[in-house]
């Protein structure tokens, strides 16, 4: 490998002095474009390997809107020599950034994974980074997305969102009675597993910001609960049983509260648990229904969705004074509210002529677009560092299914998780 | 707005009401229906008929549907001492957004109690719960299959 990094750069040497200008145009493009080719890692040793490295990072990268990464396929499709490497490179993908690395086989079913980005711009070239793990066989699809963080971090100059993780309900029908999940992922919709299984509907879980555990709804002998379940050790604490529905958790980005709404006053208001003492405060008090609220990053603030204007909009409450503002004036009804960890854009689910699509607000400016273009689209959530957005969505199939796309809408692709199911309630985890 | 809602909520049960005590021509259609239906009442018919269905994002009891409640409460008062609990369940069709739609099917099996109740069914003994649209009948994306979600289904624990 080492030798390949030489052979590019010596080679960059004679092309960069015989043909400047036309590199320094190239240039500004690929900036632009954050085009980036990822060769396949080389394997030393190893088993029977499925795995594509290069597939998981060129995927990651690609997902978040961020970078056009130029996938294996393309790359090698013979054994070229370098110069013809670098001649391919320069003259299809316009690009100057490049990962490549090597996979070895250790015993005890481990593996060293190698690799470098290099910037082959200037002479002598840039190592940008270079880095080495040892991991077990099933850490594998974890490392690869820990190289694909490095990457973005270092190309973008913010963290990674490739190493969380998602959790979401599947429902599926088994001889006419439904069958419920509550499952966990990663971001990309590998490594499923089940956290709890129930003949009754499960709904709305929410990660705790440290990611230890999950909050939801669970159905059971006609009644409502909401609780918490500690992943690690599966235990299960209840947040609240009053009378009629209990349900939209949210805990607060400082861990210290959670946010939820009951029906038990005849119509759904909000109230706030603190966990220091497990105290319930109510926050809003109507015949109205008050529900789905989440926190804004001041730990105080929140966005809900509230009727009390006749249809369903979205309304901003300061939890200290409990004076709140509508903040949604799109036509029909809008709900739903989904933050951005930085709180300079929200999610909402718009509902107009038989369409129910997702939309996004400019905090700042009010700017509002919308993100799809549906008939039933829902729940939103957006990964920590806001680059992705992940939303239940129905396809040709009838399915309810979950989608990925880039906050900058050039990415759109559906998870790849079971199609027999119908999944839905997707939440993201903050960074893990 | 607040005042507006009751009114509507009350006329809709005064509505309900009116529907089963004053005569004209489609009322006594339907206490001979009831007539016809109550003589024959068993608990296999109960059970098969104990759903009424609603119009989209609607919580009023259709017309049609009064004759199946009115079979239920001369079930219930006939049959008061074997049952323990009636259950209402409300349901929507797969618009609108999960956590928001649990309020309308709460407001329908309410809106079903209510005319239990008007009709001297012990409020005690009714429970309801709504599972918005997380228990639909249909899974199908279309009209069809919401207008056959959009339910409220009474059933009894003995």
């Amino acid at each position: 490998m080492k030798y390949l990094l030489k052979s590019i750069l010596i080679f960059f040497v004679l092309y960069s002095k015989s043909a400047k200008t036309e590199v320094n145009m190239k240039i500004q493009n690929k900036i632009n474009e954050r085009s980036i080719i990822i060769i396949p890692f080389k394997l030393k040793g190893t088993d029977n390997f499925k795995q594509n490295i290069e597939k998981i990072i060129t995927d990651d990268l690609r997902n978040s809107g961020q970078f056009n990464p130029v996938n294996y396929e393309i790359v090698s499709n013979k054994q070229l020599k370098i110069e013809e490497i670098k001649k391919k490179i320069w003259n299809k993908f316009n690009t100057n950034i490049i990962v490549f690395g090597e996979i070895k086989l250790i015993p005890d079913n481990r593996y060293i994974i190698d690799y470098q980005l290099v910037d082959i711009l200037n002479y002598p070239g840039k190592i940008l980074i270079k880095n080495k793990f040892k991991i077990e066989k099933k850490w594998f699809r974890y490392a690869a997305h820990n190289i694909s963080n490095e990457i973005f971090e270092r190309l973008i100059n913010k963290k990674g969102d490739f190493c969380t993780r998602i959790t979401y309900v599947s429902r599926k029908k088994i001889e006419k009675k439904f069958i419920y999940k509550l499952k966990i992922s990663d971001y990309d919709g590998y490594n499923q597993y089940t956290v709890r299984i129930s003949n009754e509907p499960i709904m709305s879980p929410r990660w705790s910001y440290d990611g230890k555990k999950i909050a939801y709804v669970l159905f059971k002998k006609n009644k409502t609960f909401l609780v918490e379940q500690t992943l690690k050790t599966g235990k299960i604490e209840k947040i609240s049983e009053f009378e009629g529905h209990n349900g939209s958790p949210s805990f607060s980005p400082n861990g210290k509260k959670i946010i939820f709404s009951s029906s038990k006053s005849g119509s759904l208001n909000l109230y706030l648990m603190k966990f220091k003492d497990r105290k319930i405060y109510q926050l809003t008090n109507n015949n109205h229904n008050n529900t789905e609220a989440n926190w804004m990053p001041d730990n105080k603030t929140i966005l809900y969705t509230s009727d009390e204007s006749g249809t369903p909009q979205i309304y901003k409450m300061n939890t200290k004074n409990k004076i709140s503002e509508r903040i949604s004036w799109q036509e029909d009804k809008n709900q739903e509210v989904n933050i951005n960890h930085n709180g300079d854009f929200i999610l909402i689910v718009n509902s107009k002529n038989n369409k129910q699509r997702i939309g996004k607000i400019n905090i700042k400016n009010g700017y509002f677009e919308f993100m799809t273009n549906s008939i039933l689209d829902q729940s939103p959530t957006i990964s920590p560092n806001g680059t992705m957005i992940i939303y239940s969505s129905v396809e040709k199939n009838e399915k309810t299914s979950l989608k990925l796309m880039s906050s900058n809408k050039k990415i759109n692709i559906l998870l790849p998780i079971n199609k027999n199911e119908e999944i839905k309630f997707p939440s993201w985890s903050y960074l893990l | 707005m607040q005042i507006n809602k009751k009114i509507i909520v009350m006329l809709s049960v005064l509505s309900v009401l009116g529907c089963s005590s004053k005569k004209n021509p489609l009322e006594n259609k339907i206490v001979q229906n009831k007539d016809v239906i109550v003589s024959n009442i068993n608990k296999e018919d109960i059970k098969k008929n104990n759903v009424v269905y609603f119009e989209f994002d609607k919580y009023k009891i259709k017309l049609e549907d009064i004759k199946i409640l009115d079979k239920h409460i001369e079930y219930i008062k006939k049959n008061k001492k074997n049952i323990n609990k009636i259950t209402i369940e409300g349901h929507t069709d797969e618009q609108g957004t999960s956590e928001y739609n649990i309020s309308l099917g709460e407001k329908r099996a309410k809106s079903v109690k209510t005319y239990l109740q008007s009709k001297g069914i012990d409020q005690n003994m009714i429970h309801i719960i709504s599972y918005g649209k997380e228990k639909p009948i249909e899974t199908g994306k279309n009209e069809l299959s919401y207008s056959k979600n959009r339910r409220a289904l009474i059933k009894y624990s003995e």
